[in-house]
């Protein structure tokens, strides 16, 4: 995270500060204490967000899709961007109640719930009806070719093994017993695309099958990357399925 | 006879049909449209035997399983004697067919070995498009066959 602020529109004196590695919660934490009366634009790759301070507090704040304390909770999650001081409308009443420690607070735990690993975006299944929130999940971080896909319910922990191939079938990320995961997901995959072509059903997408004690999911996504997870049976497996469409 | 018990699955919304086949692939019954030829089945049924054995690593036979397509899911539910394997819609209603591949797998079964063993020797030739091994150099090539949705033309 990238902090300048650039006070000369706003004060006459004053240093113009750069810090590299800094976290948004450190900037938060510095602001409150100095009790600015300052608005802050928050950039992080494609998203923008306001985050408004008044007297030690933080009073407003606004996101893409959100005002408030939902906003600043978003906002704080961001990982790397900058920070600059701008000119933007204050809002009639404060739209935030809590103190900053506990939004700080509350922004450490949701990180710590779904922040352990990083989010991984899944092309749209197609077919598919549009699904709001895990969806919005997976577009705030970028994707990852050497994570696992994920979600908030099912965390790296619970995947007894995990590996994406390409196209090739050369591996590209994996964890766990791959080695004996990636040919039968490769092999499986295959057969499946086959079954389907004789039924006439184009587009393999996913498939998941279970076992006694296990599951095994493949995902072909639209690069032409296969990821294949195996999970316990007793793992909350429903966002998956959500996300491969199953 | 497990014709007529397949029939049930389609009082499912979006269910097209359903077929049964052996644990080694052999097709034993089919409520299915027409396009749907024994051939055609037969090698799809060969394929979902060897996908249960390529997924059941540990020995063990899955108990279920679905793909899905761009239109469409194949759901597979293993019984003791074989695989009773459904076509649908990918919107279709999936606690109504879970229901019904329970409630259909029950009575299909136990008329799986009597249906197989009365089923004729399938002589086809499997479709080009395999993961089989590729032929010997010593063998003569063989001559590529054109499928459309599965079918030879």
């Amino acid at each position: 995270m990238s902090l300048t602020a650039d006070l000369s529109s706003l004060d006459d004196d004053g240093f113009r500060v750069s810090l590299e590695g800094a976290t948004l919660p450190d900037f938060v934490q510095m602001e409150c204490l100095a009790q600015s009366n300052r608005v802050f634009r928050i950039t992080s790759g494609h998203r923008i967000g306001y985050l408004f301070f008044t007297k030690g507090q933080m009073i407003h704040a606004l996101s893409g899709d959100h005002v408030g304390e939902p906003a600043a909770l978003e906002i704080l999650k961001w990982r790397d961007g900058s920070v600059e001081p701008c000119n933007v409308g204050w809002p009639d009443a404060p739209t935030i109640r809590s103190t900053w420690q506990n939004l700080l607070m509350l922004a450490a735990q949701a990180r710590d719930e779904s922040g352990r690993h990083k989010l991984v975006s899944f092309p749209g299944n197609r077919g598919a009806t549009p699904r709001s929130e895990p969806a919005k999940l997976a577009k705030r971080e970028e994707p990852s070719m050497n994570a696992p896909p994920s979600s908030q319910a099912l965390s790296l922990a619970q995947f007894q093994a995990f590996v994406r191939l390409d196209a090739q079938g050369n591996v590209v990320s994996a964890k766990g017993d791959s080695e004996q995961l990636a040919p039968v997901a490769a092999y499986s995959a295959r057969l499946a695309e086959l079954i389907g072509n004789m039924l006439g059903m184009e587009g393999f997408s996913s498939l998941e099958c279970s076992f006694s004690n296990e599951r095994v999911f493949l995902h072909r996504e639209r690069s032409g990357n296969l990821v294949a997870l195996k999970v316990p049976n007793d793992a909350e497996v429903g966002p998956l399925r959500e996300r491969f469409g199953i | 006879m497990i014709a007529q018990v397949l029939t049930a699955m389609r009082d499912v919304d979006g269910v097209h049909g359903s077929f049964v086949v052996t644990k080694t692939g052999t097709l034993v019954g089919k409520d299915l449209p027409a396009m749907f030829d024994d051939a055609v089945l037969t090698e799809v049924g060969r394929r979902i035997a060897r996908l249960n054995e390529g997924l059941s690593a540990g020995g063990q036979d899955f108990d279920n399983c679905v793909m899905r397509f761009a239109d469409h899911k194949l759901y597979l539910r293993s019984v003791p004697n074989g695989f009773l394997c459904v076509l649908s819609t990918n919107g279709v209603n999936t606690p109504a067919l879970k229901m019904a591949l329970t409630l259909t797998s029950r009575r299909v079964d136990p008329m799986i070995v009597e249906a197989a063993s009365a089923a004729p020797t399938p002589t086809t030739n499997p479709p080009p498009a395999s993961v089989s091994e590729p032929p010997k150099a010593s063998e003569p090539p063989r001559r590529p066959v054109s499928t459309y949705r599965g079918h030879r033309v």
